[in-house]
């Protein structure tokens, strides 16, 4: 049960008030080493108080030591019928059996009494402790004087101080403005139950007449519920809110009214409880220790099933407040997402009349890089092609660990890491790869990352490559240009291709011509003899398909070989017309020498 | 008899059959110079292929340098774009002294590995230095620094050929006693030190902090001289720049040529004939500072040349 202070609203109209924002209206202090009238500087007023009154020092704590006392104005209560006294105040005070205090008194014949209010003071000498908010207390002053003389007294001691006694309004009222006073209610905790109901205790009292309490609540929000809680005697009554789904938040207040005034607890009508399944605990992963951040496509996640007597039939698993998982065990896959992503795992219960969720587990917050390769320059070759592929992507973190999957049409002849999102393969595509679309896994340590664009094998003989060498031939010793003819034009802006021509001859340079190449090479002494294969390196792609032959060093004999071939056609007359001469001698008829 | 008649004119035409069938091997079109004594080879290279260097921010996040680090920020495409217009491939990663329970070394942010190759990489690293500050003061620059360098702690970060370069911006100085030592300056030169002998590449730091003796006054505050630091910078050989008026642009400069690798070695398509061999470096001959290796046949300086130099070598081709 919770012990209540006076909680009050809805009182008449005063006979008379003082509100204090203009001034000082009639009252006085003793010697104002504590009551000082001013704006409220140490006590949040909101708007349904004023923003000036009398206040036990308004720029600093009360003082030590020092008592002080504030005089009413005199009071003419001729003509009321009950006249009660309300004072709306608020107050931090040192408590205890020795501690400072204020009260009210009131001269009664001569003597200044203390005036006790209608449901007590907070404690045996008066006002101390700590009101938290503002309040209103009662003063029935049947019985004073016609001309009422009253005062407020505060006394402090040598030691502590606190914010004070601060006074906003007083009014004097006539009959019955005092609504009943809620003594104590219970208190409701979050709960497991959805069964319920949840039961209320109510104590409330009033000065003059019976009482009656009613309970209130919302369901998450929605619409007010009420039900009259059931007297047990003249001050306590009983009631409940009806059992709940798992993951309602009820908002619930009491009122207790005498048929004139109304109280209500709390004030603000805002007590909160939950009704939820429990959670699952210690939700985690072991992919992450001592850190909140992974490079992942998937994140394990590992929890403890709650404690508790329904049994769980399965666990939903929320990234970000969306199911991204279901399972019956107590843990799971989950896909990641960039950037940060917060984590939750909510048990599902049979209830045996229902299926209900619980609440959702602690989160578990996580920073997510999620790779992705999403570049691969060039995505084609033909069967026979060999390749330098750039790939590229996001969150790889790509070390010299890295390797490519191709599938048995390639063949990885090597992989060069440029940087931890980026590397180069060199690729071999087999003579007899299947022509089509072909997926490209890369594997790094944080897992296997498919490659997003496929690589095609084209069908088409167009494949890319050096069409013929001119001349073909060159010697040993040789310092020479040759062009090698190319089945495309490659791109002028790329860098100038490097060429290959095997043992023995050097490339000095290499220029772009047509669709073509002029290689300057030399031709060593001792370069092997026969056929070189022709390696153009177009950066992404080398190209073959020509072969430069290489023939030994003898000078040729100008006069008669290289002009024989340079006219060939006469050349092969000269040789058709000794062969005719020759033949024709032959079948002449010689003389025979004994 | 008769047949040895028809002899000498059979023996005309098979010579010539012969003949012109022997020419046909001889069939070269061309006009090429024949070279019967040697065979000269020129090769030309170029120094310096794409330097590649890792980048480790150490920021000092605590609250005294919360205008600095926006400042810092805003000139954060400023130091990418300039590694950019340097042509150097760079990693990036920043770890912050106050960790807030977070372990030490990690690397902050969302991505975390920031690369070249990423086409928002300013954009992320404004975003990075944009770091929360902390209302604490452990200021172990150093040994923040030396726990981010676990390649355990932060996989990728640093490439085996790539430099690397540490760059501190604080308005303190060091104290990182408790990761490092009694000298923790001396410590942190000896791990690039270190890294440099492993990787033959340069490993230094950069500071952005208060010169000494007297610290600065700036527009984002005021700063204690950053001692230690300006002395592991002036060890390695990296850059100091006042963090009460930093340029990035600056210091993207100096990491740029600190990081460039030299070429010592120039790898030669032949071996050459002894003596034979000829070095110009940009034009201008020089027969010093460089060495002819064997196996495999290369030039190797040990007066290296300098950044962006062109060298040439002729020589004549050893016969096998």
């Amino acid at each position: 049960m919770m012990l209540l202070l006076l909680c009050a609203v809805a009182m008449g109209d005063p006979v008379e008030s003082w509100d204090f924002e203009d001034g000082l209206n009639g009252f006085n202090p003793e010697n104002s080493l504590q009551w000082e009238w001013g704006e409220f500087t140490g006590v949040e007023s909101t708007e349904s108080e004023g923003r000036s009154g009398w206040s036990t020092r308004l720029e600093s704590h009360y003082r030590n030591d020092a008592t002080d006392r504030l005089f009413f104005p005199t009071l003419n209560l001729s003509g009321l019928e009950r006249p009660v006294l309300g004072l709306h105040h608020w107050y931090a005070i040192e408590n205890g059996s020795m501690g400072d205090v204020g009260w009210v008194e009131a001269n009664i014949d001569g003597l200044w009494m203390a005036l006790e209010p209608v449901y007590g003071y907070p404690s045996y000498a008066g006002f101390n402790g700590f009101s938290i908010n503002w309040r209103t207390d009662w003063f029935d002053l049947s019985g004073l004087p016609e001309h009422a003389e009253l005062r407020l007294v505060f006394t402090s001691n040598l030691t502590i101080s606190l914010p004070g006694w601060s006074i906003d309004e007083i009014g004097l009222h006539d009959g019955d403005p005092v609504p009943p006073f809620i003594e104590s209610v219970t208190t409701l905790e979050d709960t497991h139950d959805v069964f319920g109901p949840y039961g209320i205790e109510v104590v409330a009292i009033d000065d003059l007449s019976a009482v009656e309490t009613h309970l209130f609540w919302t369901e998450n929000g929605g619409p007010t519920n009420s039900a009259a809680l059931a007297p047990v005697d003249s001050n306590n009554f009983v009631g409940s809110i009806p059992g709940q789904a798992s993951g309602t938040d009820l908002t619930w207040w009491v009122e207790a009214t005498d048929g004139t005034n109304i109280s209500v607890f709390p004030p603000d009508r805002k007590n909160h409880f939950r009704v939820a399944l429990p959670a699952p605990d210690n939700l985690r992963s072991p992919d992450l220790v001592d850190t909140d951040r992974v490079a992942a496509l998937q994140l394990e996640l590992q929890w403890d099933a709650p404690a508790e007597t329904f049994s769980v039939i399965r666990y939903n698993v929320q990234r970000d407040g969306e199911t991204v998982a279901t399972t019956e065990h107590t843990a799971a896959m989950v896909g990641l997402v960039d950037g940060p992503q917060r984590f939750e795992v909510i048990a599902v219960f049979d209830l045996g009349y229902m299926i209900d969720a619980g609440s959702p587990s602690e989160s578990f917050d996580v920073r997510g890089a999620v790779p992705s390769a999403d570049t691969i320059t060039p995505a084609d070759a033909w069967p026979g092609d060999q390749l330098r592929i750039d790939i590229s992507g996001e969150n790889l973190f790509l070390t010299d660990e890295a390797t490519l999957q191709t599938g048995p049409d390639f063949t990885v002849e090597s992989i060069t890491v440029i940087d931890a999102n980026h590397f180069r393969a060199l690729i071999t595509v087999q003579p007899e790869a299947a022509p089509g679309a072909h997926t490209f896994v890369i594997y790094t340590g944080i897992g296997a990352i498919p490659l997003t664009p496929r690589f095609t094998v084209s069908s088409e003989d167009l494949r890319p490559r050096i069409v013929a060498a001119r001349p073909p031939t060159v010697r040993q010793g040789a310092h020479t240009t040759v062009f090698l003819e190319l089945s495309h034009m490659s791109n002028p802006q790329s860098p100038i291709p490097t060429v290959e021509l095997g043992e023995g001859i050097f490339v000095e340079d290499v220029r772009r011509r047509g669709t073509g190449l002029d290689v300057d090479l030399v031709v060593s002494h001792d370069a092997p003899l026969g056929e070189h294969q022709a390696h153009v390196d177009e950066g992404h792609r080398l190209l073959t398909g020509a072969k430069l032959w290489v023939q030994d060093g003898v000078t040729p004999t100008q006069s008669n070989c290289a002009h024989l071939n340079r006219n060939g056609p006469v050349g092969l007359w000269w040789l058709l017309t000794l062969i005719a001469v020759a033949c024709r001698r032959v079948r002449s008829p010689q003389p025979i020498k004994e | 008899m008769a047949m040895d008649s028809t002899r000498p004119a059979m023996r005309a035409a098979w010579l010539t059959v012969f003949w012109l069938g022997a020419c046909t091997e001889f069939s070269i079109q061309d006009d090429d110079e024949t070279l019967n004594d040697a065979v000269v080879v020129v090769e030309t290279f170029l120094s310096n292929p794409l330097p590649r260097v890792d980048i480790l921010w150490v920021l000092d996040n605590t609250a005294s340098m919360t205008d600095t680090l926006l400042t810092l920020s805003d000139q954060a495409p400023d130091f990418t774009n300039r590694l950019t217009e340097h042509e150097v491939s760079w990693h990036l990663g920043l770890v912050t002294t106050e960790t807030d329970g977070e372990r030490r070394g990690l690397l902050h942010g969302n991505p975390w590995l920031l690369t070249s190759s990423m086409p928002d990489a300013a954009d992320a690293f404004a975003q990075l230095l944009a770091v929360d500050t902390l209302d604490t003061s452990l200021d172990a620059g150093l040994g923040t620094a030396f726990a981010a360098l676990d390649e355990d702690i932060n996989r990728a970060f640093r490439r085996p050929d790539a430099a690397l370069h540490v760059v501190v911006a604080t308005d303190g100085d060091d104290h990182s006693e408790a990761q490092l030592g009694d000298d923790p300056a001396g410590a942190f030169v000896d791990e690039l030190d270190q890294t440099m002998e492993r990787t033959g590449l340069n490993a230094s730091l950069s500071t952005i902090a208060g010169p000494t003796p007297d610290g600065c006054r700036g527009d984002d505050g005021s700063a204690l001289p950053g001692a230690r630091y300006i002395d592991v910078a002036v060890a390695t050989g990296g850059h100091f720049e006042s963090i009460c008026s930093p340029d990035l642009r600056r210091l993207a400069d100096a990491i740029a040529d600190i990081a460039m690798p030299l070429n010592q070695r120039f790898p030669l398509q032949a071996s050459p004939a002894p003596d034979s061999l000829r070095v110009q470096i940009n034009g201008a001959r020089t027969d010093t500072g460089w060495s002819l290796e064997s196996d495999p046949p290369s030039l190797f300086f040990s007066v290296v040349p300098p950044a962006g130099s062109e060298v040439q070598a002729r020589y004549q081709v050893m016969a096998q």
